[in-house]
Order: C-alpha cells, then sequence, then structure tokens
C-alpha cells in the first residue's frame, strides 16, 4: 500500500474514532438543550463529573477486555474489585499513620492494585489448574470474594469519607488516564505478552503448538484484570466515600453496567486498538448517560434512564451482529451492477 | 502440582493471610472520656446495693436478632448486645447477617427456633407473618417499627407473641428539620430546595414523616399553594417537579440510597446549581459530599445540606469546610444507637420475664419512640464523640439506663412509664448522663 494511501486510511481511522463520541456529545447537547434549557456540559462539576466516570467506566471495562477478548468470561471482576478495594483500602489507611493527605490517597490506591493483582493471579492460577469454565470459576470466586469482603472491617467495607481527597482532582484524574493507557498499549500492542495475547486470540491451540506458554499468559491477564477493576473501584469510592460490601453475587452488576462500554470499545478497536477503543467507547457511554441524567432536571426517573441506556446497548448488539449483511448487501449491489454493464458491453461488442 | 509452583502458593498464601489479618485489626484511640463501666463503678451511694443493682440474672435467654442492613450501627450494636449488654442480664444473641427479604428473615427465625432462641427481634420484615411464626414456636416477638400500613394489625393484637415496637421519634425528627429549614431558609425561598424523600414511597413512616413536615414548613413560610396533595408529592415512587404559585423550586426525589441509581441521579440536580438546600431522609451528608463541594465551587454558591446521620461521623461532618468556609453539613439528625437498641433490649427482656401483656397498653401491644439528637454544629458533636462507638465502646444506654426500663429492676414499672422515660432523653440529657 503506498504512503498516500496509508495515510488516507490512518486519517479515516482516525476520524472514524473520534466522531462516534462527537455524534454522542452533539445529539445528547441538542435533546438536552431542547428538553431541560441546559448544556450538557454545564460547569466545571459535569466535566469532572465526567472525566471521572470515564477513567472508572474505562478502567473496568479494559480489565474485562484483558479476559473477554480470549474467550474468558470473568464474572468475578466486580468482586474482585470489591476485595482489592475493602482489603487494600482498609489496609493502607491502617498503615498510613500521619502520612499527608495527597501520600495517602496514592498508597490507597497503590495498595489496592496489589491486593487487586494477588486477587486476580489467585482466579487465573485456579483457571490454569483446574481447568475450570471461566464463566462458573468466576461465579464461585464472586461468593468466596464477596464473604471476604464482607468480614473485613465488621462490615462496613471502606469508608473514605474525608480521605484521599487527590485521587478525586482532576489532574490526578488526567495522569490516571494518561498512564493506564499508555502502560495498557505498551502491554497489548508492543510487548511480548501483548504478542502472545494476540496470537492466542487467533487461534488458542495453534498459539500452544508453536511454543507460546498460554497459561501464564492467562494468568497474567487475569492479574493486570485484578489491576485495572481495582483503579476502577478505588475512583468510584472516593467520589461516594464509601464501599460497602455486597453478597449474593451483587458485585456482578458492575460486570455488565460496563459490558456495553466494553463491546463499543471493541467495535471501535477495529480502527485503532483495544485500549484507545475502549477509551473512546467509556466516553461515549459516558456522554450518553451524562445526557440521560440531565433529564432527571424534566423528573425523569433513573430508572427510565436505564431504560434507555440498556435500550441504546441493545439496538447496538443487534446492529454489530447484523453489520456484515449491509457490507454484504453493498457488495451485491454492486456486483449486480457489474454483471449488467459486463452484459450490456458483452452486447454492443456482439 | 510443581515444587516450586507449590512453594509459589504457599508464598502467596502466607501473604494474603498477613495482608488479611492486618487489614481486619482494630485501631484503639484513647480517649479521656469514662467508660460505662467505670461509671457505673463510681456511682453516688443513693443507688442501690452494688451487689443487687449489678447481680446477674439466673436465668439465661437467647435472642435472635434480624438485620436489615450492614452499616455501621449494626456492628455497633452487635458489640454492645454480645459484650455489653449479654453478660449483664445473662442474655444470649443470635446476629443475622444483612436480610434480603421476607423468605430470609422466615429463614433466620427458623434457625433461631431450631437453636432454642426465646425471642426475636426484627429489623428487617416486621410484620405478622414473622410474628405468626414466632407464636407457633412460643417465641417473643418485638419490632423495629411502628405502625404503618405493613404492620397495622400486629398492633391490633393479631399475634400473642407480638410485645411491642421501637422506632425513632419521628414527629420530633420532623420538627427539627422544619424549624431548622424555616429558620434558615431565605425570605423569597430563591435558592430552591431539593428534597430526597428516599423510601418514603415505600411506607417507611421516617422518611414520609421529614418529607411531610418540610414541604408543610415550606409551605407555610411562603403561603405556597402546591398543584398536588402533599400526600401523592411524598408518596410517589417518580422524581415530582413541586410546583407552586410562588414559582419556588422545590424538587422531591425518591429512591434508595443503597441503590446505584441514587447518586447518579441526584448528581445531575445539584450541578444545576438550582437548589441551595439539600434535605435528605437517610444517612447520605457523606455521599454527597464530595459533589456537593464541587458544585459549591463550580457555582459559587453555599448549598445547606440537612441529612439524617451517625455520631460516629457527625464530628468529621461538622469539621470539613466548604470552599466558603461554612461547614459542609449544617444539621445532622442522629440516632442514639444504644438507646434505640436498648430500648428494644428491655422491651424484649420485659416481655420474657413478665409475659408479653406486660409491655400492653389498654389489652393492646404499643409502641415505644426514642428522640433523635438534633447537632446544629460542631460543638454539639465533639460532646457525643467517643461514645457509642467501636473504637471507645463506651455506651450512652449503660446498665443505669437500661434498668431504668426493666420491670424486674422496677416492679411497678408500666409501659406508660417506659414511655415518659424515653421521652425525657433528648440531647441534653444525653449530654448530662455522660458528664455523670
Amino acid at each position: 500500500m503506498s504512503k498516500i494511501k496509508k495515510a488516507h486510511v490512518t486519517l479515516y481511522n482516525v476520524l472514524f474514532t473520534v466522531m462516534i463520541p462527537l455524534c454522542v456529545l452533539i445529539i445528547m447537547e441538542m435533546l438536552v438543550r431542547c428538553f431541560t434549557g441546559v448544556h450538557l456540559i454545564d460547569s466545571q462539576v459535569d466535566f469532572i463529573t465526567l472525566m471521572r466516570r470515564v477513567v472508572t467506566s474505562f478502567c473496568f471495562a479494559l480489565g474485562l477486555n484483558c479476559n473477554l477478548a480470549l474467550g474468558r468470561m470473568d464474572l468475578s471482576a466486580g468482586s474482585q474489585m470489591y476485595l482489592a478495594c475493602i482489603l487494600g483500602g482498609n489496609l493502607a489507611m491502617n498503615l498510613t499513620g500521619s502520612l499527608g493527605e495527597a501520600a495517602e490517597g496514592i498508597f490507597i490506591l497503590l495498595l489496592s492494585m496489589l491486593v487487586g493483582a494477588f486477587a486476580g493471579a489467585l482466579v487465573g492460577f485456579l483457571y490454569v489448574k483446574l481447568r475450570i469454565l471461566p464463566m462458573v470459576l468466576g461465579l464461585g470466586v464472586a461468593l468466596v470474594y464477596e464473604c471476604i469482603s464482607f468480614i473485613v472491617n465488621n462490615n462496613q467495607g471502606l469508608i473514605m469519607y474525608g480521605k484521599g481527597r487527590v485521587l478525586s482532582n482532576w489532574w490526578f484524574l488526567g495522569i490516571t488516564v494518561i498512564v493506564v493507557m499508555a502502560v495498557m498499549t505498551y502491554l497489548f500492542q508492543y510487548s511480548y505478552f501483548g504478542f502472545n495475547r494476540r496470537a492466542i486470540r487467533g487461534n488458542q491451540k495453534l498459539a500452544a503448538d508453536v511454543g507460546i506458554n498460554i497459561y501464564s499468559n492467562a494468568v497474567v491477564c487475569y492479574i493486570l484484570a485484578g489491576v485495572l477493576v481495582a483503579i476502577a473501584g478505588i475512583f468510584t469510592t472516593v467520589y461516594e466515600t464509601r464501599l460497602y460490601p455486597v453478597l449474593g453475587m451483587s458485585s456482578n452488576s458492575y460486570v455488565f453496567v460496563n459490558l456495553f462500554p466494553m463491546a463499543v470499545g471493541m467495535w471501535l478497536a477495529r480502527k485503532t486498538n483495544p485500549v484507545v477503543g475502549i477509551f473512546v467507547g467509556a466516553l461515549s457511554v459516558q456522554l450518553l448517560i451524562l445526557g440521560l441524567g440531565k433529564f432527571s432536571v424534566i423528573g425523569m426517573s433513573s430508572y427510565m434512564q436505564t431504560c434507555i441506556r440498556y435500550l441504546c446497548w441493545l439496538v447496538f448488539t443487534i446492529y454489530r451482529m447484523n453489520e456484515d449483511r449491509f457490507g454484504y448487501a453493498k457488495e451485491r449491489k454492486e456486483r449486480i451492477a457489474l454483471a449488467k454493464a459486463t452484459r450490456a458491453t458483452m452486447a454492443a461488442a456482439g | 502440582m510443581k515444587k516450586s509452583t507449590k512453594k509459589l502458593m504457599a508464598l502467596l498464601l502466607a501473604i494474603l493471610m498477613l495482608v488479611a489479618l492486618t487489614a481486619c485489626s482494630e485501631q484503639k484511640t484513647e480517649t479521656e472520656t469514662p467508660s460505662s463501666e467505670q461509671r457505673a463503678e463510681t456511682a453516688g451511694s443513693g443507688s442501690a446495693k452494688p451487689e443487687e443493682a449489678n447481680a446477674v440474672p439466673e436465668k439465661s435467654y437467647t435472642i435472635g436478632v434480624a438485620e436489615a442492613q450492614a452499616i455501621e450501627d449494626v456492628t455497633i450494636r452487635h458489640e454492645y448486645y454480645e459484650k455489653y449488654l449479654g453478660p449483664l442480664y445473662n442474655v444470649k444473641f443470635i446476629f443475622s447477617e444483612r436480610l434480603e427479604d421476607d423468605n430470609a428473615t422466615k429463614a433466620f427465625i427458623e434457625n433461631c427456633i431450631d437453636m432454642g432462641a426465646d425471642a426475636i427481634i426484627d429489623f428487617k420484615s416486621c410484620n405478622s407473618t414473622m410474628a405468626k411464626l414466632c407464636e407457633e414456636n412460643n417465641l417473643v416477638y418485638v419490632i423495629n417499627s411502628v405502625p404503618r400500613s405493613t404492620n397495622y394489625d400486629l398492633y391490633e393484637g393479631v399475634s400473642s407473641a407480638f410485645a411491642g415496637g421501637v422506632a425513632g421519634n419521628m414527629p420530633v425528627t420532623g420538627s427539627y428539620i422544619a424549624d431548622w429549614l424555616t429558620e434558615n431558609s431565605s425570605e423569597d425561598g430563591s435558592e430552591g430546595f431539593l428534597i430526597s424523600s428516599c423510601m418514603a414511597s415505600t411506607g417507611v413512616v421516617e422518611h414520609i414523616e421529614i418529607t411531610t413536615r418540610a414541604l408543610e414548613a415550606l409551605q407555610k413560610k411562603y403561603g405556597l399553594t402546591y398543584t398536588q396533595e402533599i400526600g401523592s408529592i411524598v408518596m410517589s415512587p417518580d422524581p415530582v417537579i413541586v410546583e407552586n404559585d410562588k414559582g419556588i423550586n422545590i424538587y422531591v426525589y425518591p429512591g434508595s440510597p443503597n441503590r446505584d441509581t441514587w447518586l447518579p441521579g441526584i448528581v445531575p440536580l445539584l450541578t444545576t446549581g438550582n437548589y441551595g438546600f439539600f434535605i435528605s431522609c437517610a444517612e447520605t451528608y457523606d455521599t454527597t459530599a464530595n459533589v456537593v463541594d464541587e458544585v459549591e465551587r463550580a457555582k459559587n454558591i453555599d448549598i445547606k445540606v440537612v441529612s439524617l446521620g451517625a455520631m460516629s461521623s457527625a464530628s468529621l461532618a461538622f469539621s470539613n469546610q466548604d470552599v466558603h468556609g461554612n461547614v459542609s453539613v449544617d444539621l445532622v439528625i442522629a440516632t442514639c444507637s444504644t438507646a434505640q437498641s436498648g430500648t428494644l433490649f428491655a422491651v424484649t427482656y420485659n416481655a420474657l420475664t413478665n409475659g408479653v401483656e406486660s409491655q400492653y397498653i389498654d389489652g393492646l401491644p404499643t409502641y415505644y419512640t426514642v428522640n433523635k439528637l438534633r447537632l446544629a454544629g460542631l460543638g454539639e458533636a465533639e460532646t457525643l464523640k467517643g461514645w457509642d462507638t467501636m473504637q471507645t465502646k463506651n455506651w450512652i444506654a449503660d446498665q443505669e439506663f437500661i434498668d431504668q426500663l426493666l420491670i424486674i429492676k422496677n416492679p411497678d414499672l408500666d409501659p406508660a412509664g417506659m414511655k415518659e422515660f424515653l421521652a425525657s432523653i433528648d440531647y441534653d440529657a444525653i449530654v448530662e448522663m455522660i458528664s455523670r
């Protein structure tokens, strides 16, 4: 492919990736302005709220993608988040003592990431050793992790009221996104781990036959997922000031809520890469949610907003499942036109 | 399994154990406030003979406690019941985890029956179905609820196992908020009022009372005529823009703060900057602290926050200042955990020792209300700091308090006397108690 054509393709991919959130922004801005009279992003608060939600959604969706892209539906991701935040956060608060506020917040984040890594590593280890179906294993582990989270800190979970305020700052959120994107892009796209992961994703048996260690790759994927969901959980907890433990697999709600941005991200990843795609997907979905939230001003209940959000997901899923048909119909039309033109030419010649 | 893998697993599990043990450790904070036991020991000579007053009853009882939530108050109650009241009155307790629904409550009560329980204190279901189950198995049944639509029949004597109910004093709570609102809102109401009615639409009496009183206070202050009945506004399961003839911004937002959808629903309303007052029927000042702070900074307004709360976090809430230098929460209505839990225990214990009828008035079960505490500043919150907390284990409702509610200590005591005592327990009375 010539350089010019490559540049065109790259430009097209970039524009396509940017157009999706831009379209969502424009549509929601028009709807919000029309029905409520306010702007979609009306103040700095909306901007910071959007940033925070994008960061948490991006991290969680990326964490899900670590395994889901390779055919492993990890339903324990939510419980890993709870365990990492509650155990890691409380441990950090017990150990920090008289550290400054900023240092305390960062330490809470780092220790939660460490506990998340352990939690993910354990699930990965169990997966490769026991060879249980990932979904089934995820359900079982979710129950165990939820119980452990419940026991820690006298059932109070993690209370961060008045703590870790640095984690709410917009610049810290921005730095976190940049660091996560840089690290994960390197890991997924330029490292041996990433190469092997893509090979396994293509065909696991072939990858194993050529000597790739599919087991260690799986464990590393689970570790990365644990770290990412821990980051998501800490930012959510800092904003809401507390994270109560749950039981009965209620932690799965985080998994299902973040499947939408992940699905949009993987669709966009065809034009860029999974990390950028999922970021843009998270941004698009959170713009949708921010816009729907504005309708509270005119009395729309949060349940209706949730219904609309999941309706959009349904429509998107239906489109994705039938996307090939549009291309097929277009190609068929072109073939028929070519056949008619050829026949006309032959008739004219003959 | 390979040796190296075994070693790695052993190391990982050892680290996990170390981490779990460290995370589970409690911080012991030293405080100068004397413990409840020390206060009992230093009580004046005017009290009854120490050996009689403090004698542990010979008969042992077992009480099952069906919990509805997993909040700090629950943890405090468990510690208070098991470690303080249990040894004093020779009572064992069986605690449930957070119960999701009536089926879970029923399963817990059945387990308690199998374990030989004598009574059930129900925080979750509070209905005649559970009372009937207790009645069939000769258990006493006490609830944490005043009469409401789901349990009126209990107070009409439908079950002989039902000894009564205990709850917060709703009218007084509502009046605290209504009076504060009347005093602190502006002359023209231009600042706007956002009321989170929480679970009023599902019949929670306290939330109904607070929302109703707040709306009535606004109606009275500004001479408003609402286009809808206050009752229908309060009981609405959907958000309501309360339309009125003066065009004052009033918004009632329902929904349990425990649900994931609550905060995302409140945030857009607060970020409009149209509401200078945020009144919540549940303990939400910490959940909304960050968004309120961000809105105040962005819009350069001062949002006054009123909320129910816990004594343990109230002083921290009043210590935090917003961008204008004002406290981040303006009024907290706090529950005295041990007063309410202790009263529930006392009603149950009286029913066990003297029969369920000892708790009846005019032949029917009754309910007891415990005043909540009005904390409007750091000073008031600081006075109660260190009391009714897990860290210090200083209990406001000590043995002296409980003994005043027990028939075995006061043979002439009747439910009316108990109500009179409870009505006298307010902030000033508690301050006096803890200062002794």
